[in-house]
């Protein structure tokens, strides 16, 4: 490798890590998701702002292809129907092509979701929400539209965490409750990942 | 868009007045790295993608920087491919129902038969429309005016091969509408289901036909009508439209003659969808008479709906049967039967023909089944027989495909899956298995093995083999270790051998290079 083509290469890598350092240095400062435009099943456009005004909004980037999407989009089935009445919802994000809209279809009916089904085959607002190109890609949003959880990939046990994270937003005694108990749980068997491990733990990722 | 035109875009959004960073500055950060050593010819190289967009206030803009050192050279040509270069850049300004988008863009219309315009990241090259791109969204539809040019171009050379041909000669500009038809009677529920639309798009080209420089030009112009709602999903496009070419002065560039003249471009694509309690039917149908935008491949711009099933199955992705636009027709019937969320059935049948001659050259049946026996245990299991009549490709492919996934009671799951694929016209067999270990949620273990009975060379036009150092295999190991970092920070190391050939991941396959050696891959989102 060329040494001026090395030292390019390097300057790029450093960028990114300043970012991420940045990032980390930021952790307490939560950063703004912004807000987009998709089209839902029956192609009417919707934006992030009318969902975050009824309360925090799980936005997940899938795909029909995606076995651990469909793992994902199970559990988030489960949150959506126990904290709905509380104000919290899911956007499922399709990356599908267009003309695999109708598969996205035949899917959504066949797993009888019941949260909003929306499409971006572009993958335009998911590279504006800085989604990696691994699926699933998800983020956490609050009401006034500050990001609290982001998560690449997805194994059996994240949706303790990403509950933890729901309950945090909707009610933060609660979920401090949820916590003791992991920690608990930690405890007694003195495994540090206990807590997220439950179920199968396969970690996947659907590039 | 050139550069410059880019930075006095920056300059622009400077010199706005300073109460603009009176709004949030919202950024979003991913970042993709890949470091390889490869064994057989003692090289590494270092890939690496920067994406960052800002949002401020009602602005957003965007880069892009792509590094890979050292280039690839087979797969490269042209001075605008850089080491490190600039790989996208764009401006979008929104009001209320208008937006302005200039610089790279994506666009589709309906789905995607005559426009489907979008960056495919598995291509290692700017491949995105670049141009102006104004957007209205109103309570009467949408409206769509684009304008721009595909500065590069993929033209495959052979099965695993392609150059990026450079220039601003591929040039279109298109205008395309849908509208809420209920808008006008918001009452009727049949109109509340309809959705119509209509595009009219021109664009045009130079190409080398023989030794003669040519100017191509193609109008197209279609409709779409959609109708949908909880019991049915019905879809149809249609694209008519003519095509020139002119012969042009190689000095001047300037067209001089009519070589060809015809108005014989049609394409018509629909789908149906029938939705019933636990069983749904779908059908989807082709017909494309000379639908190609050019004489060569123009992928980065023209992506219509292909038939076929893009297999998870690593084996039977790989023989990949790829349609063409010049002349094809054909049809798919899938049956689903689902009668819990834990169990689904699948059935399906494809047949593509030559359009004129009437002639099969692609046929399939496949069947899918999913089972969860329990919390512990879940099954998947697909079997297909294809049969490819095309000159080098042709064969009768049987394969299956089994995914076993244990999860064990203190929260380890243990995946395996098996394929295998037989070949009875070139008389082959190939194996695939695949065991996969996670401890825990964050990380897990892969091992693989991926074997034929035919030796197998890898392509004399990869880029990470050369000469004597080319690779003849019959069976390729691996072992990858993914670990994901702080959620949002994902990374792979993978020790072994790769065989080459087509990879799919639902509608985008790509073809991987065969590798040996070890690759370190972090991708973060931050």
């Amino acid at each position: 490798m060329k040494k001026s083509m090395l030292i390019l290469s390097i300057i790029l890598w450093i960028t990114s890590s300043a970012f991420l350092a940045i990032a980390e240095e930021n952790a307490e400062e939560l950063k703004k998701c912004p807000d987009f435009t998709l089209k839902t099943l029956s192609e009417d456009n919707v934006k992030l702002q009318s969902y975050l005004e009824e309360g925090c909004v799980f936005i997940d980037f899938w795909s029909t292809w995606c076995k651990p999407c469909k793992k994902e989009m199970k559990e988030l089935q489960k949150l959506f129907d126990k904290y709905h009445d509380r104000g919290f919802t899911v956007l499922a994000v399709s990356l599908d092509a267009a003309k695999d809209q109708s598969k996205v279809k035949k899917f959504t009916k066949q797993y009888k979701y019941s949260f909003p089904i929306l499409l971006d085959p572009t993958q335009e607002v998911a590279k504006k929400l800085g989604y990696p190109g691994v699926l699933p890609y998800s983020l956490l949003v609050d009401k006034e539209g500050y990001i609290h959880h982001m998560q690449v990939g997805f194994s059996k046990g994240d949706e303790k965490e990403i509950e933890r994270e729901i309950l945090l937003l909707l009610d933060p005694v609660k979920a401090d409750d949820v916590d003791d108990k992991a920690d608990e749980a930690d405890d007694s068997d003195g495994s540090e990942e206990k807590d997220s491990e439950k179920g199968d733990s396969e970690e996947e990722t659907g590039e | 868009m050139n550069k410059s035109s880019f930075l006095l875009a920056i300059f622009l959004i400077a010199a706005i007045p300073q109460s603009i960073w009176a709004y949030d500055v919202i950024y979003s950060v991913t970042n993709d790295a890949t470091y390889s050593i490869f064994s057989r010819t003692e090289r590494d190289s270092l890939e690496e993608r920067l994406e960052l967009t800002l949002n401020i206030g009602n602005i957003q803009t965007g880069v892009l920087f792509d590094t890979q050192q050292p280039l690839p050279t087979v797969r490269h040509t042209g001075s605008g491919v850089g080491p490190v270069y600039l790989r996208k850049r764009f401006v979008e300004i929104e009001k209320s129902d208008l937006s302005l988008r200039v610089g790279d863009f994506s666009v589709i219309f309906g789905r995607g038969l005559s426009v489907n315009l979008f960056r495919d990241d598995n291509l290692p090259h700017d491949n995105e429309a670049d141009g102006l791109k104004l957007t209205y969204q109103g309570e009467f539809g949408e409206a769509i005016l684009f304008s721009g040019n595909v500065p590069k171009r993929y033209l495959p050379m052979s099965d695993l091969g392609y150059v990026v041909e450079e220039g601003k000669s591929h040039l279109f500009r298109g205008a395309m509408c849908n509208l809420k038809t209920d808008t006008f009677s918001p009452e009727t529920q049949f109109l509340k289901d309809l959705k119509i639309g209509g595009h009219f798009m021109r664009f045009r080209g130079s190409e080398l036909v023989g030794d003669n420089l040519t100017e191509y030009r193609r109008r197209l112009w279609g409709g779409m009508i959609t109708y949908g709602n909880d019991w049915i999903d019905g879809y149809f496009e249609i694209v008519a439209g003519e095509k020139m070419r002119l012969r042009q002065d190689p000095i001047t560039g300037e067209s001089l003659s009519y070589l060809e003249n015809s108005d014989d471009i049609r394409a018509k694509y629909g789908s149906l969808i029938l939705f019933f309690d636990d069983f749904s039917f779908s059908a989807e149908w082709k017909d494309y008479n000379d639908f190609n935008f050019a004489d060569q491949d123009a992928k980065p711009y023209h992506n219509p709906p292909v038939l076929r099933h893009q297999h998870i199955s690593k084996a039977l992705g790989r023989y990949l049967f790829q349609e063409n636009l010049f002349g094809e027709s054909g049809y798919k019937m899938e049956a689903t039967y689902f009668p819990s969320f834990s169990t689904s059935i699948t059935g399906s049948y494809c047949y593509i023909q030559k359009r004129k001659e009437k002639e099969k050259i692609f046929e399939e049946i496949y069947f899918k089944g999913e089972h969860e026996l329990s919390d512990a245990l879940s099954l998947t299991g697909l079997f297909a027989k294809n049969e490819v009549i095309i000159i080098g490709k042709e064969g009768e492919y049987t394969g299956g495909w089994v995914q076993a996934v244990y999860s064990l009671e203190s929260g380890k799951t243990v995946t395996v899956t098996q394929e295998a694929l037989r070949n009875s016209k070139k008389d082959f067999t190939e194996f695939f298995t695949a065991v996969t270990f996670a401890p825990t949620s964050r990380w897990s273990v892969t091992l693989s093995y991926d074997g034929t009975d035919q030796k197998e060379v890898a392509d004399r036009e990869n880029p990470w083999f050369s000469g004597d150092k080319l690779g003849i295999d019959d069976c390729w190991i691996a072992a990858e270790l993914s670990y994901r970092i702080k959620n949002s920070h994902l990374l792979r190391v993978m020790v072994g051998d790769r065989r080459e050939g087509w990879n799919c991941n639902g509608a985008v396959c790509t073809l991987e290079p065969a590798f040996s050696g070890l690759e370190v891959q972090l991708i973060s989102s931050f």
